[in-house]
């Protein structure tokens, strides 16, 4: 059975024809070319797939596409402002935190919803937060420094 | 992964209506479990009716003694709940321990519950809490105890025309709250076992006690033995010997690919232990 749905991702509208098995990450991937968002375990369990969805931070591997219509998306390929990177992608790769690259975007989209909601974390709670993303290159310190410095910049910019 | 009909109801009087008319029907209501049930084959329906949008049924309630949590709250829902906290501790403390951020954010109350797992970890807090489930279909609503809603693994009281609406218990503002949970690591692994105990003490005596048991029988267990032993009792007078013989009556788990029914006996006696240790510090 074939939908009609309407994503806005990263700021741009589509309609887009859908089957209503496939995954938003699929249609992300495969049909938009949204391709900063990868397929690691396809059960939950990796948050390589994770996108912002209605401004929550959720596994895109086990949201339905048609589940998501209506609503607006951010991935990787979104958070820059032009050439511009947003400052957790600056710490990353400042601090050394990505290796194969593999969890980074879905690393770095976990980041930003986490830092909306506690821009003055410890790290007992960056850890908390970066549980649902594993990094199998095992970069965990340099990924936690990373948002340590990211949370840092991003309150000395707002003070500014 | 196998080909569905996708139904997506405008409210909840649809979403009955439509649970009366189709056969072959599964509720989507979040999708953490479901959908990867789905992609493996586990579970093969013609029809799947996604209920996880009815704003009506993310609320959370405060109804005079009771507070009502709607079925579709988010488990991130319930965290940042004011009224649970106050009222329900125990549920955030469970509610935090669940998957990860990811799943927290999508994951439902009643998607836990209907699952029926005998390892899902808002159970035992919604045992502990004496909880009653608000069932409604196209010919009404009903009430019945969380006590009487599980029969196995997987298996519940629910029939087919149903909905889980709503989550209802009592107001324990003033009772200390522990739950405490075993999995192979902290974070995305499910319970090989946990403890919910909800407690009133008096200068270091436990006036009132009610104990659950997560993964260690075949749904939730509750912990008679256990509380019998502890109940108007010094909680320094109650020996490790005594806490582990009617622990070990209380429960009855397997061997199985998360843990071992040795292993399993072993560890629930000592989360009981260190719940009532945390008890003498409060």
């Amino acid at each position: 059975m074939e939908h009609t749905i309407k994503l806005k991702v990263n700021g741009i509208s589509y309609d887009v024809r859908v089957q209503s098995k496939r995954s938003l990450l699929s249609v992300l991937r495969d049909d938009l070319g949204y391709i900063g968002v990868k397929e690691g375990c396809g059960a939950g369990e990796c948050g390589a797939c994770t996108i912002i969805m209605d401004g929550k931070a959720i596994n895109s591997c086990m949201v339905l596409a048609v589940e998501a219509d209506g609503s607006e998306i951010l991935t990787i390929e979104g958070l820059s402002d032009g050439d511009n990177l947003h400052p957790i992608q600056k710490q990353f790769i400042e601090k050394g935190a990505i290796q194969c690259g593999f969890c980074t975007p879905g690393m770095i989209l976990t980041t930003y919803e986490f830092l909306k909601r506690n821009p003055d974390p410890t790290e007992d709670e960056i850890k908390v937060a970066i549980s649902g993303n594993l990094c199998r290159c095992t970069g965990y310190v340099q990924i936690i420094e990373a948002i340590t410095a990211a949370a840092k910049e991003m309150k000395s910019n707002k003070e500014q | 992964m196998k080909k569905f009909k996708y139904i997506r109801p405008n409210n909840l009087k649809d979403a009955c209506s439509i649970l009366k008319r189709e056969n072959d029907i599964k509720i989507l209501a979040g999708g953490t479990d479901l959908l990867v049930q789905i992609k493996d084959r586990m579970k093969t329906p013609e029809n799947l009716l996604d209920i996880t949008y009815l704003s009506e049924l993310r609320v959370i309630r405060n109804n005079s003694n009771y507070l009502e949590i709607g079925a579709l709250s988010t488990h991130q829902d319930i965290i940042d709940s004011d009224l649970v906290s106050n009222n329900a501790g125990i549920l955030q403390q469970a509610c935090i321990q669940i998957g990860s951020p990811q799943i927290r954010n999508r994951g439902t109350i009643g998607g836990n519950i209907i699952n029926a797992s005998p390892a899902a970890d808002t159970l035992p807090p919604l045992f502990t809490l004496e909880s009653e489930l608000i069932l409604i279909s196209e010919s009404g609503e009903r009430t019945v105890k969380i006590k009487d809603f599980f029969q196995g693994p997987g298996r519940s009281i629910i029939e087919p025309n149903e909905i889980l609406k709503s989550i209802r218990f009592k107001k324990h503002s003033n009772w200390l709250g522990h739950f405490k949970k075993l999995a192979s690591r902290k974070a995305l692994a499910i319970s090989k076992l946990s403890v919910a105990g909800l407690f009133l003490v008096n200068n270091g005596t436990i006036d009132q006690a009610r104990i659950a048991f997560g993964a260690v029988g075949p749904t939730i267990l509750i912990g008679k033995d256990t509380v019998a032993l502890i109940l108007n009792k010094k909680i320094s007078s109650i020996s490790e010997k005594e806490i582990s013989d009617a622990v070990i009556k209380d429960i009855s788990p397997i061997s199985d690919l998360r843990s071992t029914q040795e292993y399993r006996k072993a560890i629930t006696t000592i989360l009981v232990q260190r719940i009532l240790q945390n008890l003498m510090k409060a």
